[in-house]
């Protein structure tokens, strides 16, 4: 088929094929979000702002803590990271510090959404390549402009 | 420089305000008196380590819990169960300690505990330092006090 492609001549692809096109597609139009943070209801409000996102968001998965996000990404395909940082077991920096060290996870775009504002964090968080940092609290637009503008560029 | 106790007192109501407008769509008014009732009311607690370090304490009673829990949750007071007034209260005060502590000026970086529910039903009287700051809520109220180790900044 590519050698009739670089020729210029017509390409008749039988229905079958058709259809695995399309929906494979499908598949890489729906974007994927991971939320990671310890308080079950910042997990359910953060879900309730991507749903007003015009993007096509087609699963949000949740995660507790730093090392149940990496179990998540390990399995999973995940195209943005919605991390908080001060978490037990294991806490965002340790989490996005170990993001960045691995090939299959270090193209991940992260933002940070966190209490912690401080100079010193931001600037450990931007050493590991964290694409975005909202400080809690957040006006819900804000975090849905700054989702848009991270997801919207990768597409 | 403002010793931290003038920042904290000066932050704790701009705070409370910025929370609960930007996260709860809710405008507090300030209270002069510290409010009496205690049924249904939680007490949480979130420390933060670093430099300084200390305590938040936030008292809120059952009616300003259902209120926020509700609104963002974004379902129906009906709707909500005790876990979910928990949950809410200990992420108010977790916004609340962090927002408050963003204001100290500190060379490192401070660490806030995951905030836990330390006493249920008790009065904001008996629960908070006379310090305390007071807000009315929705139909309820809260109150917040923010301890320094060392007596820092007295």
């Amino acid at each position: 088929m590519a050698d009739a492609i670089e020729r210029g001549s017509p390409v008749v692809m039988s229905q079958d094929c058709l259809a695995e096109i399309s929906s494979n597609a499908d598949e890489r139009r729906g974007l994927r979000v991971l939320i990671v943070d310890d308080s079950p209801v910042m997990r359910n409000f953060i879900k309730r702002v991507l749903q007003m996102s015009e993007l096509e968001i087609t699963a949000v998965l949740e995660a507790g803590d730093g090392g149940a996000a990496l179990d998540v990404l390990r399995s999973q395909p995940v195209d943005l990271v919605l991390s908080d940082l001060n978490m037990p077991v294991m806490d965002g920096e340790e989490m996005i510090r170990r993001m960045s060290d691995n090939d299959t996870t270090r193209h991940i775009p992260v933002v940070v959404v966190s209490t912690d504002s401080t100079h010193h964090r931001m600037e450990v968080m931007t050493g590991y390549g964290v694409r975005g940092y909202i400080q809690k609290p957040f006006q819900p637009e804000t975090l849905r402009s700054e989702v848009e503008r991270i997801l919207g560029a990768a597409e | 420089m403002s010793t931290p106790r003038i920042v904290i007192e000066q932050a704790i109501p701009e705070c409370v305000a910025g929370v609960l407008e930007a996260m709860f769509f809710a405008v507090p008014g300030k209270l002069d008196e510290q409010p009496e009732e205690g049924s249904g009311s939680r007490l949480v607690g979130v420390e933060f380590s670093g430099a300084p370090s200390g305590r938040l304490r936030l008292w809120i009673d059952a009616a300003a819990a259902s209120a926020l829990a509700s609104s963002f949750l974004g379902v129906e007071e009906a709707e909500i169960a005790d876990t979910d007034r928990d949950q809410t209260a200990c992420e108010l005060g977790n916004m609340i300690c962090g927002a408050v502590v963003s204001r100290l000026e500190s060379e490192t970086a401070i660490a806030l505990s995951s905030p836990v529910i330390g006493m249920r039903d008790a009065s904001c009287r008996e629960s908070l330092q006379s310090s305390a700051v007071c807000f009315a809520v929705e139909n309820g109220c809260l109150a917040v006090d923010l301890e320094l180790d060392g007596g820092a900044g007295e």
